[in-house]
């Protein structure tokens, strides 16, 4: 009797659980017409870059050539919106699974003064092993962000405390193609999800 | 029977896996209920952090935060990150009101309790208390749950 009463508990919560599955499946699908308006077609950008990357190497976009590259910019001691992004991104490639080999996320630092080659390394590499961190000088950073038409600043939040300052950037995600050229462009909200879908859909496409 | 046996088993632990994430900790202090507290996990060497949560206002009087403490930083306060023609920007948020019958969400790429002068490492997995004052509910401390997403 006891057992029969827990399996029909059991199998209640089983169809509650496949049914609460198929809900999110189909959430999944249905993209909001916010994250529609979020992917965007990639903006004519050159996307040039010569920095600097977490092992101290110096890197330009023709390194990465025959490869896509996620590039985002920001910075190390940014508390929500990098960390965010960041942990998308290890989602990204856990997603991509094989195809994530065809991918490489590059992380470039707006604040270079405080983002050395040791901290970005560190840094990245905790969020997941693929991603690559750039950094540079003061004025290589500045042309990265220019070539891309990223804006970015300095802002002291506590003049009391200078040296605590906040960087404000853009939050865009550059899907870049194998060739160095610009692909899709994401605006910061994107469910994780949805990039996956879409970047998957781009590396089938070629 | 066994494999029915079996079948429960599974199930109730789905069941409370499925508990633990719905029926998450709610606080209430006066006439506010706060839940969702959670912090983002950072690699050691992060600097600044932030913390996330939901504030219902269950009654008929405005509230607002009027100080935050937490022993995880030697500062901590409400920012909001704010789009600002294609830039993110984050403000210190001075004012932040809680009205009657509406709830103050903070979450990624929006509100947050910014940590900075972190004492301590944000890892997956830990917890560390935090006080949250309001002008009229007065205080409570929290948990934080520090978890990746
Ligand atoms: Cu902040």
């Amino acid at each position: 009797m006891i057992f029969r009463a827990l399996f029909l508990v059991g199998l209640m919560t089983l169809t509650a659980y496949v049914g609460y599955k198929g809900w999110k499946m189909y959430e999944f699908n249905q993209l909001t017409s916010q994250e529609r308006a979020n992917i965007l077609v990639a903006t004519p950008i050159e996307g040039k870059y010569s920095l600097t990357d977490h092992n101290g190497q110096r890197v330009t976009e023709q390194t990465y050539s025959g490869r896509h590259t996620l590039i985002f910019f920001g910075y190390t001691w940014c508390p929500d919106v990098c960390p965010t992004l960041l942990t998308d991104i290890a989602f990204i490639m856990d997603e991509l699974g094989e195809a994530s080999d065809k991918v490489v996320p590059l992380f470039i630092s707006v604040d270079p003064e405080r983002d050395t080659v040791s901290v970005l390394k560190e840094y990245v590499g905790e969020f997941h092993p693929g991603i690559v961190g750039l950094t540079g000088s003061l004025d290589d950073v500045a042309a990265a962000a220019k070539s891309f038409r990223v804006g970015y600043g300095k802002v002291v939040m506590d003049p009391a405390d200078p040296e605590d300052y906040s960087m404000s950037h853009s939050a865009d995600l550059f899907l870049m193609g194998p060739d160095g050229k610009p692909v899709k462009q994401y605006r910061f909200g994107v469910d994780a999800e949805a990039l996956v879908k879409d970047i998957q859909a781009v590396l089938t496409d070629g | 029977m066994k494999k029915f046996f079996m079948l429960t088993v599974v199930s109730l632990t789905l069941v409370l896996a499925t508990a633990g994430t719905v029926f998450a900790t709610e606080y209430k202090v006066g006439e506010l209920t706060i839940s969702d507290v959670w912090s983002r996990a950072s690699p050691s060497v992060a600097k600044a952090g932030a913390v996330y949560m939901t504030i219902t206002n269950n009654g008929a009087m405005m509230d607002m935060i009027s100080g935050i403490k937490t022993s995880m930083a030697g500062k901590a306060m409400v920012h909001e990150s704010k789009m600002v023609d294609g830039v993110m920007k984050m403000e210190h948020a001075m004012h932040v009101m809680i009205k009657p019958g509406e709830a103050l969400t903070m979450e990624p790429g929006g509100f947050h309790v910014m940590l900075m002068k972190l004492t301590g490492e944000l890892t997956d997995g830990t917890s560390f208390p935090l006080t949250i004052e309001f002008k009229n509910a007065g205080s409570v401390e929290l948990t934080v749950n520090v978890k990746k997403k």
